[in-house]
């Protein structure tokens, strides 16, 4: 009896080593589930990378590995360095916001990080509170990276809660106010020079979700912001596009960022869409225009008159770069908008003109058309919300006729025939489709070639 | 302003429908019209370039609808901001003139108070002066009021202002939720369109893409069935010619192996005729020297023949050299070779012989483990039966029985192989040794081989057969003198000057050297056969016991007859022949084994306790099992006895004592009656004694 339950015994012990030969203590341990070697090490380095980074030194799979596995707590001057753009910032980007297009960062994941990093700081730095060397200090991590900064609210400085006394007291100083820096918002000096890859800057001087708070300051740029963000956009070389919107910009301040800007290197697009600029600000763009390459100059919903339209046409007639001009909803009316129609008979490189909502009446419309004729390079109109009647709809439809360039004609609420508007609307239309189909057929010679 | 929008919005949206619902047809009449013949491709092409040029059309009127409402709402949007702008503008200016038109009013008002103040200076009257004053108050109050109702308008104003702006808040709030809503619904319906659009192309691309693919695929197959047939062709050329190569290759081989024979032939002719030509021409050049002594001035001309005739000479010379040198060099390659192959041949027979120790010694060694393996099972089979037959005594000692040791014989006696190792000692013993009873039991051992044994029970035999020198030289002689044709003439002649007897021995040296015997088989092949043959001629003819009388009667009348020897003696090298190579095998072969004996052995050794006795000894067990019970039983009740006797003796102590208190007080009481009656002094002291007696 003895024998059999020996045999037993020593027939199930064997089978239980074999199971777990190694770990006896781990009840999940199996040897179908060991990582390989490789795997181990690189787990390792994953683990200690902060006390030793071995990255460049790898095959790039193994890159791939640690760039999935490692942390995503490292302090950020030490991966900024360490890891180029790939799976690592895109697991950041992807744990710090919801929505990552990384369409919209050239298709770089580290891009998207650091920029929108900034961002996040610029938008929260309170001037006199926030210290401005963690901007600095933000800075230097990415001043390689960075293309692109949007920002969209500027905080103003802390109010103190007043005192009767200092009332009285800041009664007395009324007149230094404009000297103090009490109102002034984040200086943008310290910023831009540093950034030796920047290109587009996009700004809004106001303040989100303010709510019961509301002072029309807070949606405002002090003379010291312009004088400042204007020396920093002339140190900025490499600026492509600025955008300065919703934010009140008067005339005043528009010559002085005009005057800044005049011989600015590498400047193309220029957007002062939703300020206050006047006559005077418009003059002095219309300088600007004669001086530098722009591009693109959109002026939407401002408040140039006739003037200031009149020094915008008389640049134009002399420029050979601008490709766009929008000044919607302004004040031209027949003065401006005629100034500008005869200035573009002179001028062959204007693509899209946008006279929308500016209180032009037929006479525009007229030479307009006469303007229609003759160039064959505009390409989309906008006269929208003018009163061009019917004597306009004739003109245009009689110059549209002639016309093969223009695939793009805004003429909705112009008081022109809906007979007439339809007509024109045919042969944009029909514009547009033979350029489509010439277009592919180049294209395609292109490819045969 | 919105109406406008939705007016369009909705207006383009039917001609999308329509737009699909023609491609639904265009697609389903292209389903239709497929063929896969070429023209069918052709108007495929063309109706694909058409489809496409429609699907661009429908996505840029797609596009443009899209950016037609976006702008159309940016416009009304513009629109709205200029209305607010002019209204504005309005509203400054109202306020403006109205501003003027109250400070022109208040201007003159004031210009009265003024005039009045004037006044006022002139009188001097009292109540002139009071009148004048209140005039100047009221017009005062009037100015004020004036004032006050601006303001208040303006407040009023300001409140309806501040209305309206929340209202237009509110609106805007809902334009801009309707817009939402109104992009939501572009979005789904813009990615409708665009999966349907989708899923109409693929189906398009899908059947095009199949049929190119058919098409293709065919023509794949085509060519390659083509390209097959024409290398299949190619291939089955190419072997009838290699076919045909190797014949002709063949034949050429053979052609010239005769033609080299051959020429090798007219060669060797060649040459001797044209050493015999160099020897007559050596004659004839004696015969011309001589002429040439004779005629002197035919010398010259003689002498340039004899010249050519010597280089002829000196080539044929040559040749044969070469002829020489090949033929030795091809000697020394036959060698070699030779040499080469022995020795391969010496190796391998090693090799073998090596292999065949090592089987024999394997075989051996397998044997004597086996042998030493069953001894141990054997003594250990033994000990368990001597134990058993121990147990079985004890048990009848302890019924009480009788006990017989069972075939004391059988179990003193050692097993089959015990007992046989025992025997494996010299074979003259064997027969002496063997015990009758055991004989059965013994197995023959094979490894000594049944041929051998013979051998030595002949060999002992013939040395007890008393054979004389003399038949084994007669017998020695008539072999040599038969098998004399073996011999080879040089012996002979060599042998003639020697003795008869030295003759024979040498000859039958050689004879043996030619037959492949050696000399220990000599005595055997006398013996065996010369003699024997005769032996078993004369059974055949006579019977056994006349040709035993024979046999032992006259040694030399068994010589055979002349005539007999040499099928005898081809017999008996036949038989040589076999006897070596069974011995080899037997030598190889594992000794056979008499199981019978064994099984018997084992049996016995197996029964040695019987059934009965079995029988006995469940009955004993189940006896001495009850038997234990009872002695359990008995070994419980023990220590409630012991408790029960001490209980008892307890119980007499106390008893005893009691007694001995209750003696006392009746000894007290009783002296105090002795006083009074003397006379029957002697009963207490007899009960009291009876008393004690009783406790004691």
């Amino acid at each position: 009896m003895n024998l059999p339950r020996s045999c037993r015994h020593s027939k199930v012990t064997p089978r239980g080593h074999k199971m777990r030969r190694i770990i006896a203590e781990d009840l999940d341990w199996s040897l179908a589930t060991v990582s390989s070697l490789s795997n181990l090490c690189l787990q390792c380095i994953v683990n200690n990378f902060e006390e030793k980074p071995i990255y460049e030194e790898l095959t790039s799979s193994e890159k791939d590995f640690i760039q999935n596995r490692v942390s995503l707590s490292l302090p950020l001057h030490f991966a900024a360095n360490v890891f180029p753009d790939g799976v690592y910032w895109k697991r950041r980007c992807e744990q710090k916001w919801k929505v990552c297009d990384v369409s919209n960062y050239g298709e770089s994941w580290k891009r998207m990080f650091f920029e929108r990093q900034l961002e996040n700081i610029i938008e929260l730095f309170v001037p006199g509170i926030t210290e401005p060397k963690t901007v600095l200090d933000m800075v230097t991590l990415c001043k390689d990276h960075i293309k692109k900064l949007n920002i969209a609210q500027l905080l103003p400085p802390v109010k103190e809660p007043q005192t009767e006394d200092e009332e009285q007291a800041t009664e007395l100083t009324l007149e230094n106010e404009d000297d103090k820096s009490g109102m002034d918002h984040f200086d943008f000096r310290i910023l831009l020079d540093k950034l030796t890859n920047l290109e587009e800057l996009h700004l809004v001087y106001k303040v989100k979700s303010c709510g019961m708070n509301f002072e029309w300051s807070m949606f405002e740029m002090t003379n010291r912001d312009c004088e400042s963000l204007a020396k920093a956009l002339k140190s900025c070389k490499t600026l492509k596009l600025f955008r300065l919107h919703l934010s009140h910009l008067e005339d005043k301040k528009c010559r002085l960022l005009v005057k800044y800007l005049l011989d600015h290197p590498s400047l193309r697009t220029l957007d002062f869409s939703h300020n206050v600029i006047g006559d005077s600000g418009a003059r002095a763009i219309g300088k600007l225009l004669t001086k530098s390459k722009l591009e693109i100059l959109n002026l939407y919903d401002n408040n140039i008159g006739g003037p200031g339209a009149k020094a915008i046409a008389h640049a134009l007639s002399k420029n050979t770069t601008l490709v766009s001009l929008n000044l919607c909803l302004n004040r031209l009316n027949d003065e401006g908008g005629q100034a500008i129609c005869k200035a573009l008979l002179n001028n062959k490189t204007l693509l899209h003109l946008q006279l929308g909502a500016n209180g032009v009446t037929w006479l525009t419309a007229l030479s307009l058309s006469s303007v229609l004729a003759q160039n064959n390079t505009l390409k989309s109109i906008n006269l929208s919300c003018n009163t061009l009647g019917e004597v306009g709809g004739n003109a245009l439809e009689e110059a549209m006729s002639h016309n093969t360039s223009v695939t793009e004609c805004n003429i909705h609420l112009t008081d022109i025939e809906e007979r007439k508007v339809s007509v024109i609307n045919q042969m944009v239309w029909n514009n547009q489709f033979r350029k489509q189909e010439t277009s592919p057929r180049e294209k395609n010679t292109e490819n045969a070639n | 302003m919105e109406e406008a929008d939705k007016v369009h919005e909705e207006a383009p949206e039917p001609p999308v429908l329509s737009d699909n619902q023609e491609d639904k047809k265009g697609a389903s009449s292209f389903k239709g019209k497929e063929d896969p013949t070429e023209e069918g491709n052709e108007e495929l092409k063309t109706k694909m370039q058409e489809e496409k040029k429609d699907v661009n059309k429908r996505i840029m009127s797609l596009q443009k609808r899209l950016t037609t409402l976006v702008t159309n709402i940016q416009t009304a949007a513009d629109a709205k901001e200029m209305e607010r702008r002019s209204g504005m503008e309005d509203n400054c200016r109202i306020r403006d003139e109205r501003l003027k038109n109250d400070a022109k009013a208040c201007q003159e008002k004031v210009e009265e108070i003024r005039k009045g103040w004037s006044i006022v200076n002139q009188k001097v009257v009292h109540s002139e002066l009071q009148s004048v004053l209140d005039s100047q108050q009221q017009l005062c109050a009037a100015v004020i009021e004036d004032k006050k109702k601006l303001i208040r308008d303006l407040q009023q104003e300001r409140r309806v202002k501040e209305d309206q702006y929340l209202k237009n808040l509110r609106r805007l709030d809902e334009e801009i939720k309707l817009m939402l809503d109104r992009m939501q619904q572009q979005f789904q319906n813009l990615s409708k369109a665009y999966s349907e659009e989708l899923t109409q192309l693929q189906g398009v691309y899908q059947q095009e893409i199949e049929v190119l693919l058919a098409k293709d695929k065919a023509k794949l197959d085509k060519h390659m069935k083509e390209h097959w047939d024409t290398e299949l062709e190619s291939l089955m050329e190419r072997r009838r010619m290699v076919e045909e190569s190797e014949k002709t290759v063949h034949d050429v081989m053979l052609e010239n192996t005769t033609k080299i024979k051959l020429m090798q032939l007219e060669e060797n002719a060649k040459s001797q005729a044209r050493l015999r030509e160099q020897q007559q021409m050596k004659g004839k050049s004696v015969v011309l020297n001589l002429k040439q002594l004779e005629h002197g001035n035919k010398n010259a001309a003689y002498n340039a023949k004899l010249e050519e005739m010597k280089g002829k000479i000196l080539g044929t010379s040559k040749e044969v050299k070469n002829l020489k040198t090949k033929y030795a060099k091809q000697k020394d390659k036959f060698m070699k070779q030779r040499q080469y192959l022995s020795e391969v041949h010496k190796r391998s027979r090693q090799h073998y012989e090596r292999m065949q120790k090592e089987v024999r010694y394997t075989t051996a060694a397998d044997a004597r483990k086996f042998e030493e393996m069953w001894v141990m099972m054997e003594e250990e089979v033994t000990q368990l039966a001597e134990k058993a037959l121990a147990i079985d005594s004890l048990i009848c000692k302890h019924l009480g029985l009788a006990w017989e040791r069972p075939s004391a014989a059988f179990m003193e006696s050692p097993g089959p192989r015990r007992s046989q190792e025992h025997d494996t000692n010299p074979n003259s013993h064997l027969l002496q040794t063997r015990h009758p009873s055991h004989c059965s039991q013994r197995m023959m051992d094979a490894s000594v081989g049944p041929s051998l044994e013979r051998d030595s029970e002949h060999s002992t035999g013939v040395e007890e057969g008393e054979l004389s020198s003399e038949t084994l030289m007669k017998v020695m002689e008539l072999l040599c003198d038969e098998t004399g044709f073996l011999v080879e003439d040089k012996l002979r002649k060599l042998l003639v000057p020697m003795e008869k007897n030295e003759q024979t021995i040498v000859k039958l040296h050689s004879l043996f050297a030619v037959l492949g015997l050696k000399e220990k088989d000599l005595p055997k092949l006398l013996h065996e056969f010369l003699l024997m043959y005769e032996r078993q001629q004369g059974e055949r003819t006579e019977g056994a016991e006349a040709m035993e009388n024979s046999a032992t009667a006259d040694s030399t009348s068994r010589l055979i007859k002349p005539n007999y020897v040499l099928p005898t003696l081809r017999r008996f090298l036949e038989q040589h022949r076999k006897r070596s190579s069974s011995h080899q095998q037997s030598s190889l072969s594992h000794p056979a084994r008499d199981t019978s004996v064994e099984e018997a052995y084992w049996d016995r050794l197996g029964n040695i306790i019987t059934e009965e006795k079995l029988k006995l000894w469940d009955a004993a067990e189940r006896e001495l099992k009850q038997y234990e019970e009872v002695l359990m039983d008995i070994s419980v009740l023990v220590p409630e006895t012991e408790l029960l006797r001490q209980q008892n003796t307890e119980l007499r102590m106390q008893l005893q004592q009691i007694l001995s208190t209750v003696l006392n007080s009746l000894w007290l009481s009783a002296e105090g009656r002795e006083k009074k009656s003397r006379t029957r002094k002697s009963r207490p002291s007899t009960t009291t004694s009876s008393i004690t007696q009783c406790s004691l």
